[in-house]
């Protein structure tokens, strides 16, 4: 996210590609590079760091340029005015411009987050015991299919409201205003992906 | 009244001058040579029709706006393009915007007491005592506890006034600092300059408020299309200005 918005030319061009790339190959993609090819090339990983590790590099690429949308909504005034203060770059940025533009993506980091959640349950492509998994069980064992889906369903559903709300919290703490927020949480109720 | 005897007092450097300031926008020629000097405690007021440069010209003085070519130096030291000496000299220019640019996220107390911390590095409690008495000098001190939007734009252009004046500037430049002001709130800014101007502060104001002006000025200078075509008193740019184009001008605001 530095990268792209930074001086250095070669930075920038590295880190688009980085982003765009993270971006825009899918997580089961990276999930079964992760989970096949890596092995052959001697990485060995627990199912653990099979599921997260492709999750959390798909994430991150949106994560980078959701951050970079926000610094470029923050005014460029906001920066002319810390600069005629006297600061130095590095505190105009980490001071005023992101703490600002990070207010700003808090509602669409929380959608990315929710994603991220129902992207855990490709654990079942490395056997990893995830939620969907242990319904999975639940049924073959007990022959329930809708009311365990169900269940499972509502369980997603709780943990991404209390994300919402845990964000929504976080976002008044941080001096947003109520207007703000409420357009956020329209935006993050979207839970249909 | 001893040191206007003293031969050193009378040649001191200006707090601001520039020499043969270029600058271009693509074709444009936004500055077309721009001289300049401002004596400590002088009240310089820039006008001139929109889009004259004048804005430009303010900015360019604590090199928000890069130049292409010539000198700009404060008091006596010449600003460099980037880096931390420019920093280092910006920290002794203050700015006061057309859109108050008040730190959004931050109180009002935060907003005076950032600059004073972080680049002067005074002890917090030292900055915030001193920035509850400017902000009683400019009539905001009730709302120090609040963010920017809560308060109206004339306070808000205070609290920016009051957040210059926490870093002890050499000088204050405004840049339209009341153009995008309700009529009634125009007043209360201009009110907080005034006082500023007879105190002895060294101000570089771009302004429309020509009766302001006249008032406060110690020098009009008049801009158009990038070049400074008038430096005259007050009483004498309103009354017999040299050029017809400020002749122009005056006549062209008189009839509104």
């Amino acid at each position: 996210m530095l990268g792209r918005i930074g001086k250095s030319r070669a930075m920038r061009i590295l880190s688009t590609i980085l982003i765009e790339f993270t971006r825009g190959v899918p997580t089961l993609l990276f999930i079964y590079f992760f989970l096949l090819t890596a092995p052959q090339f001697g990485l060995k990983l627990s199912a653990f760091w099979k599921i997260t590790a492709p999750v959390a590099i798909s994430a991150a690429g949106v994560v980078a340029e959701t951050l970079r949308s926000g610094v470029n909504a923050v005014p460029k005034g906001q920066t002319e005015a810390a600069l005629s203060l006297g600061m130095r770059d590095g505190h105009v940025f980490f001071k005023i411009v992101f703490p600002q533009a990070f207010r700003y993506v808090i509602p669409a980091l929380i959608s990315e987050l929710v994603i991220v959640l129902k992207d855990t349950t490709f654990a079942y492509v490395v056997n990893y015991a995830d939620l969907m998994q242990n319904s999975r069980v639940l049924i073959s064992n007990h022959d329930a299919l809708l009311s365990v889906y169900l269940v499972t369903a509502l369980i997603y559903i709780v943990i991404n409201f209390l994300l919402n709300k845990i964000s929504v919290a976080l976002a008044g703490r941080n001096g947003i205003p109520q207007s703000v927020i409420r357009q956020s949480q329209e935006g993050t109720d979207n839970y249909g992906k | 009244m001893a040191n206007k005897e003293n031969p050193t007092e009378t040649a001191a450097t200006p707090i601001i001058t520039l020499r043969h300031v270029d600058k271009h926008f693509g074709q444009l020629h936004v500055l077309n040579d721009i001289n300049l000097s401002v004596k400590k405690g002088e009240v310089v007021v820039i006008i001139g029709p929109s889009g004259s440069g004048k804005s430009t010209l303010c900015r360019t003085i604590n090199r928000l706006e890069t130049v292409d070519a010539g000198e700009i130096m404060i008091d006596g030291v010449a600003m460099p393009q980037e880096g931390r000496h420019l920093a280092e000299i910006r920290a002794q220019v203050g700015m006061v915007f057309q859109a108050f640019n008040l730190f959004a996220h931050k109180t009002i107390l935060d907003n005076v007491t950032i600059g004073p911390i972080d680049v002067l590095h005074k002890p917090k409690k030292e900055a915030r005592e001193e920035a509850m008495q400017l902000l009683k000098r400019v009539g905001v001190d009730q709302q120090a506890a609040k963010v920017p939007a809560q308060l109206s734009g004339g306070q808000q252009q205070r609290v920016a006034i009051a957040r210059a004046l926490a870093m002890h500037p050499k000088a204050i430049l405004f840049d339209e600092p009341t153009s995008a002001l309700d009529p009634e709130m125009i007043g209360e800014v201009l009110d907080v300059m005034t006082k500023l101007a007879a105190d002895g502060m060294t101000m570089v104001i771009v302004t429309h408020e020509m009766n302001f002006a006249r008032q406060v000025a110690d020098r009009i200078i008049f801009m158009d299309a990038g070049s400074i075509l008038e430096e005259n008193t007050p009483e004498q740019f309103f009354t017999h200005p040299r050029t017809q184009r400020a002749q122009d001008f005056l006549n062209s605001i008189k009839n509104h």
